[in-house]
């Protein structure tokens, strides 16, 4: 009766013969076996743990006989399931039914029963431990659950796998709608370059041509070692491996390949007619990405293939991404790193929303440094002379501001401009500003010995400080951008440095109302900037308070009295344009750059001078400039003034010194 | 005290059930085949026979039937024990002359209370 295709009736016999099962009554029965099965293998479990815990050789023998009852149960199971896919009538199908109802009954009753007698003989014995309770109890459960639905396949009056009511519970129907959909979805046709690895010449060309029509593109190897080289020269998308080989068997290329770095990336299938599941184990373990046993059913191997390609295309994508961000992450480093610590670019690299990038605005206290009268300096002195001392002026200042978080935008000859609040986005940044400022102006002394010590000549620095709001970005074009700073307050701050004098920290109103800690301030002045409407009153800041403690220290202001008084006229300076009147005027006292200036004219402090020192050895032409920084008051029926030289050639400095120094 | 006949084939369902018999306090006998049953009963004459109906050389509906046929053996307390548990089967097994019927597999209590009702 087995295997004959007919269908309906077998002509001459008048008996009708039912169809063999339909893929969906196939898959039922599949099913059906899966649940049957549940129940026997619990049952065998909890029998082999109880054959763990007795101890009483009369409960072990009932244990034996259970364990008996459900191996029987099993291929009972097995061969009435099997009974259903063959063809037979109803009379034959009724009759096969009724003896495998009986045997199953018998054996399901068998488990059942010696489980009870167990429990009695240990109740009775006092040795029912919890867990021996537990398992005889579970034995019960899947004894009285399998007999279950055992009567309700017998109830059916059809082929189990045609009644959709015979003790399933689950619906095939859905499963086989949605693998139907899923075919007329299929769009993916991934290939790739396979290595078949067999030493066996059928088998391995069987594999190629199977393969190679599914489009694929293979290459084989006799042996293992043939394979690495293969392998090592280029690296296929997958290796089909069989394990038994003569020289280098299967397992030990895995092996070898997971120990190469550069090849353990690649996928392996072992291929093998060894049904070990140890050796499985153990080849997974090594590495291997799947195992399949001979002989291989080529679309269950095609299936496989494509999704240990597809796995490996991910793989890769990773991998290439990954390198991408490096790259990205280098990128970054370099550019910012010039300009920012190393704790910074770590920052912006770490976090989501710390860095502001693209044209925002911000809030920011920016910072302008000015070596005054550098531009005169520069014309007077070599230029390797004027690089060196830049440089190692540069050299002291930059880590200064770097260490307070600030961005050095820009340098511009020998002035310095540094941002800080961006693109690092932080709610302190005024006060590291002035606190940095600070310590600059104290690190001049540092800068200046070291120039001493090259004979070059010292040098000041003015430093102006203002907060507020600006435009932050990437400034420029495609092929040349920086990050910077647009807006009014960065204009302001330039303002600001221009009524700083060396040795000065400024800072706007802005700056200063916007700070947590203290600060000490010198003087304060009001100020109308060119180009700015309002008045903006700026501060001479020479401390700043916990958490940063700094100070600036004093300048010797002591002014050594002139043994003679040194008569000049001046000349106002207003932006670019110098006044007419010529005034006139007596040093009265001096001291490296500052002096103090007695003269019936009334000058406003911050006010810029053109001086004329009759006697200056020097051109007629050359410009000396100083800034009134003080008022004394009145003395001797004069002004009394400081002012500070701003801009003096070295011949008039010396020259001033030299009268400084005649007693 | 009570002695019980098995007529059972099956090796396992004979030894499980006159084991838990044994310790309920009865006493046992058994046999193999439908043939040995009918012989055994005649010369036991127990207080009830448990006849599983599937047995070979004579079934239980069979064996039943001539232990009725019987004048010494007609008034035996015969209870059938059967796999089969439909309707059709328990007519058939009381038709045979059983006076009362279970399925399997057996559960003890309901079997004892059943063999306790044919005894008083």
């Amino acid at each position: 009766m087995q295997g004959r295709l007919c269908r309906g009736h077998l002509p001459g016999l008048g008996v009708k013969i039912n169809a063999l099962p339909s893929r969906k009554a196939t898959a039922r029965l599949d099913l059906l076996r899966q649940e049957l099965l549940a129940p026997i293998l619990s049952i065998e479990g909890h029998a082999e743990l109880l054959n763990e815990q007795l101890d009483d050789q009369d409960c072990l023998a009932d244990l034996e006989k259970i364990l008996t009852a459900v191996t029987l149960t099993r291929s009972l199971v097995d061969e009435m399931l099997d009974a259903e896919t063959r063809q037979r009538d109803d009379a034959e199908r009724d009759d096969q039914r009724s003896r495998y109802k009986h045997d199953l009954r018998n054996s399901v009753g068998a488990i059942s029963g010696y489980t009870e007698i167990i429990m009695e003989e240990l109740e009775d014995a006092d040795g029912l431990s919890k867990d021996i309770q537990t398992y005889l109890n579970h034995q019960m459960d899947d004894s009285r659950k399998l007999l279950k639905m055992l009567d309700t396949l017998f109830r059916s009056e059809r082929e189990f796998g045609e009644d959709s009511e015979a003790g399933l519970n689950v619906d095939i129907s859905s499963v086989f709608e949605s693998f139907a959909r899923a075919d007329q979805e299929k769009t993916r046709a991934i290939s790739g370059r396979i290595l078949v690895v067999d030493d066996n010449d059928s088998n391995r060309n069987l594999l190629a041509h199977q393969l190679h029509r599914q489009g694929h593109e293979i290459s084989t190897a006799p042996s293992g070692r043939q394979a690495l080289k293969m392998i090592r020269e280029s690296r296929p998308d997958l290796i089909l491996l069989d394990l038994f080989m003569p020289d280098m068997n299967g397992f030990d290329v895995l092996q070898e390949m997971h120990a190469d770095e550069a090849l353990r990336a690649v996928p392996v299938i072992i291929i093998t007619g060894l049904n070990d599941k140890d050796a499985a184990v153990k080849c997974i373990e090594a590495g291997a990405f799947d195992l399949l046993i001979k002989p291989v059913n080529p679309s269950l191997l095609g299936a496989r293939v494509i999704a240990c390609l597809e796995r490996k295309a991910w793989h890769d994508k990773e991998q290439a991404y990954q390198r991408q961000l490096e790259k990205s992450y280098t990128f970054i480093r370099k550019v910012f790193g010039r300009y920012l610590s190393d704790e910074v670019v770590k920052k912006i690299l770490e976090s989501d929303d710390g860095m502001q990038m693209g044209g925002g605005k911000q809030v920011v206290t920016i910072m302008m440094t000015d070596i005054r009268g550098f531009s005169m300096l520069s014309q007077e002195l070599d230029p390797q002379d004027c690089v060196k001392i830049l440089n190692n002026y540069f050299g002291i200042m930059t880590p200064l501001i770097q260490k307070y978080d600030g961005v050095i935008d820009e340098f511009l000859g020998d002035a310095i401009l540094a941002i800080f609040g961006a693109p690092v986005v932080s709610t302190n940044h005024a006060e590291q500003a002035v606190a940095c400022a600070i310590e600059m102006q104290k690190a001049m002394a540092l800068v200046n010995r070291t120039s001493r010590e090259w004979g070059l000549p010292s040098i000041e620095m003015g430093i102006a400080l203002n907060t507020g709001e600006v435009v932050v970005g990437n400034i420029g074009s495609e092929t040349r951008s920086k990050f910077g700073v647009v807006g009014h307050h960065v204009n302001l701050t330039a303002r600001v440095e221009s009524f700083t004098v060396g040795g000065q920290v400024m800072a706007s109103e802005f700056t200063v109302n916007a700070l947590g800690p203290e600060v000490t301030i010198a003087q304060s002045l009001e100020v109308e900037a060119k180009g700015i409407k309002e008045r903006v009153t700026i501060h001479e800041i020479t401390a700043i308070g916990a958490p940063y403690n700094l100070r600036l220290d004093e300048p010797e202001q002591i002014l050594e009295p002139l043994r003679q008084e040194l008569p000049l006229s001046f000349r106002r300076v207003t932006g670019k344009a110098i006044a007419d009147e010529s005034v006139d005027g007596f040093l009265t006292a001096a001291n490296e750059g500052t002096a103090q200036l007695a003269t019936l004219a009334d000058l406003e402090v911050m006010t810029n001078l053109r001086m004329n020192i009759p006697g200056y050895p020097g051109a007629e032409n050359d410009q000396i400039f100083s800034k009134v920084t003080a008022s004394l008051g009145r003395q001797n029926g004069k002004n009394q003034y400081i002012i500070k030289l701003t801009s003096a050639t070295l011949e008039a400095r010396r020259y001033i010194n030299s009268l400084m120094l005649q007693k | 005290m009570t002695k019980i006949l098995i007529v059972e084939d099956n090796e396992m369902n004979r030894d499980m059930l006159s084991r838990r018999l044994k310790r309920k306090g009865y006493e046992v006998e058994v046999a193999i085949d439908g043939q040995q049953g009918v012989e055994i009963a005649g010369a036991l004459m127990p207080d009830v026979v448990l006849m599983d109906m599937s047995l070979p050389v004579m079934d239980g509906w069979a064996a039943t039937k001539t232990l009725r046929r019987n004048e010494k053996t007609a008034a035996l307390k015969i209870i059938a024990l059967t796999a089969h548990a439909m309707d059709g089967d328990r007519q058939k097994a009381m038709q045979a002359g059983c006076d009362d019927y279970d399925t399997k597999p057996i559960d003890l209590a309901r079997l004892l209370g059943k063999i306790e009702a044919l005894i008083q």
